[in-house]
């Protein structure tokens, strides 16, 4: 049956099954409390915990009821990667509780972006100051963020002293640079 | 042990950056002037390095000075090929892989070679501006230049000028924490001397007939007789350039441009596509980019200036009619 859940979670399940096993979990407290610790400790795995852990698990503990749908095939992969580091382990609750306990208390948002720029080898430039990771990145194209560029930096004065180099931020490959 | 540990902490938030009280070096802007006119007169070829982050970039740039004007190319080295051809009248952008030439022509041929004469006094005034040592750059003895922020609403930069000619041959750009975020250096550099005129004509030329044109037609316009406006710049900063352009197509885009003497912002505002973005910040080196909604029109502000000035701007934009 666990295994009938975990797909339900991966949104892997065949749709008749859905129909038959979503009343099922409403009705058994055991399952519905299998359903919960599947998502906390994927959560926790994909780093979704903030600095106010208890909060944060009472919030979702009361959130989950309204989780109960298949995901959309484009998050399965997250998805799976949480069930199958936890299949391998013995006790769910133990796994949560290592996964809890690994995890920093004090950060504010999951930042692999900056952590992989922090522990990088020997980089002349350091990337010092990654956008503020509270902060939402709008949905832009590459082509149109660099034809704003190119507008824009007619007009910068260093250009003036610098000639025509500031130019290579517009043709540079790698954009986004300061986000990864 | 604790007090220690406080005072490290201390020592990290205080802005280490920010020259607050202190006067420029009355050298220190000669040193800027001097590096403004080798900028006009000299010709050179060299390779050159753009650091960003964890992104490296290696171009040439060849400029030949030339009374009608200066002719200027930088081609990539590293990645997909790309050329940028300067003039005096314009920036033509050559991309072979998506076949296009993007045209960004000067409002004025009076506005490019003048720019930055007038503006060391303004400069001053929000950056101070000190000599630091003699250090080697592509191998030329360059003098160290500090333009410190007297406050966080601009970047810290450091320059480094051939002590011969004048010539920039190293710039950083640091953030509130002195952190680099950017930098452009020579590694190889001729200056002077016999420089092929062939290099500094585009490579793509004759290629470039059937290409796409995407031509930014910009002209001169009163922003503010029609509407839009920027409430209130951040401290320093004052609007130097109003125009409309065409831009990734789009024709009619306003654009503002702030400065701050050394560092520039543009207001860039057209009518919002279908989906309209939601609103946030791109950062691309010193480069800040916020955009957000305002009615039916997406404002977006463009900036070698650090996110909270750039979102500033884009909250002071109006539309009153």
């Amino acid at each position: 049956m666990k295994d009938r859940l975990s797909a339900l979670m991966d949104g892997e399940l065949p749709e008749e099954e859905f129909d038959v096993l979503v009343p099922r979990v409403g009705a058994d407290a055991e399952l519905r409390g299998a359903w919960d610790a599947y998502h906390l400790v994927g959560d926790a795995l994909r780093g979704y915990f903030g600095a106010d852990l208890a909060a944060g698990v009472a919030r979702r503990l009361r959130e989950e009821p309204t989780v109960l749908a298949p995901r959309p095939s484009s998050r399965q992969g997250a998805g799976r990667v949480a069930w199958y580091a936890m299949s391998a382990a013995a006790g769910l609750l133990a796994v949560a509780l290592v996964v809890w306990t690994a995890l920093p208390l004090v950060r504010p948002q999951p930042q692999l972006t900056a952590d992989a720029a922090a522990s990088a080898p020997i980089v002349p430039v350091a990337a010092s100051t990654a956008a503020p990771a509270a902060e939402p990145k709008p949905r832009v194209a590459t082509a149109e963020v660099e034809n704003y560029l190119l507008a824009h930096q007619l007009y910068s004065h260093t250009s003036a002293m610098q000639g025509v180099a500031p130019w290579v931020r517009t043709v540079a490959e790698g954009r986004d640079g300061g986000d990864r | 042990m604790i007090g220690r540990a406080l005072i490290g902490l201390l020592a990290l938030a205080l802005p280490a950056s920010i020259a607050l009280a202190q006067a420029s070096d009355p050298a220190a802007l000669q040193w800027l002037r001097r590096i403004y006119a080798a900028s006009q007169k000299l010709s050179y070829t060299g390779t050159f390095v753009y650091q960003q982050g964890q992104q490296v970039e290696t171009s040439r740039i060849t400029h030949i000075a030339d009374p009608a004007g200066p002719h200027e190319k930088l081609e990539t080295l590293d990645g997909v090929p790309r050329e940028v051809i300067r003039t005096r009248d314009a920036v033509a952008s050559y991309a072979p892989a998506t076949q296009t030439v993007k045209i960004d022509r000067y409002l004025g041929a009076r506005e490019f070679p003048g720019a930055f004469r007038g503006e060391i006094g303004e400069l001053s005034q929000n950056y101070s501006v000190r000599k630091g040592d003699v250090e080697r750059v592509a191998g030329y003895d360059c003098q160290v230049i500090w333009l410190e922020p007297r406050d966080r609403m601009r970047y810290g930069h450091r320059f480094w000028a051939d002590v011969n000619s004048g010539m920039l041959l190293k710039t950083r750009t640091y953030d509130e924490k002195n952190g680099v975020m950017e930098q452009f250096s020579f590694s190889q550099l001729q200056i002077g001397g016999n420089i092929d005129r062939e290099k500094v004509k585009p490579r793509y030329a004759a290629r470039a007939r059937d290409w796409r044109v995407e031509d930014s037609a910009a002209a001169r316009a009163d922003l503010a007789k029609a509407g839009w406006i920027v409430r209130s710049a951040p401290p320093g900063f004052r609007t130097v350039n109003e125009l409309t352009r065409t831009l990734g197509g789009t024709p009619g885009v306003g654009q503002i441009v702030l400065s701050d003497g050394l560092a520039a912002i543009s207001v860039f505002i057209e009518p919002a596509g279908q989906a309209a973005p939601e609103p946030g910040l791109i950062r691309q080196g010193a480069i800040n980019i916020y955009m957000r909604q305002l009615g039916n029109h997406r404002i977006t502000v463009v900036g070698e200036a650090p996110a909270d000035s750039v979102k500033y701007v884009a909250d002071a934009v109006e539309f009153r009619k």
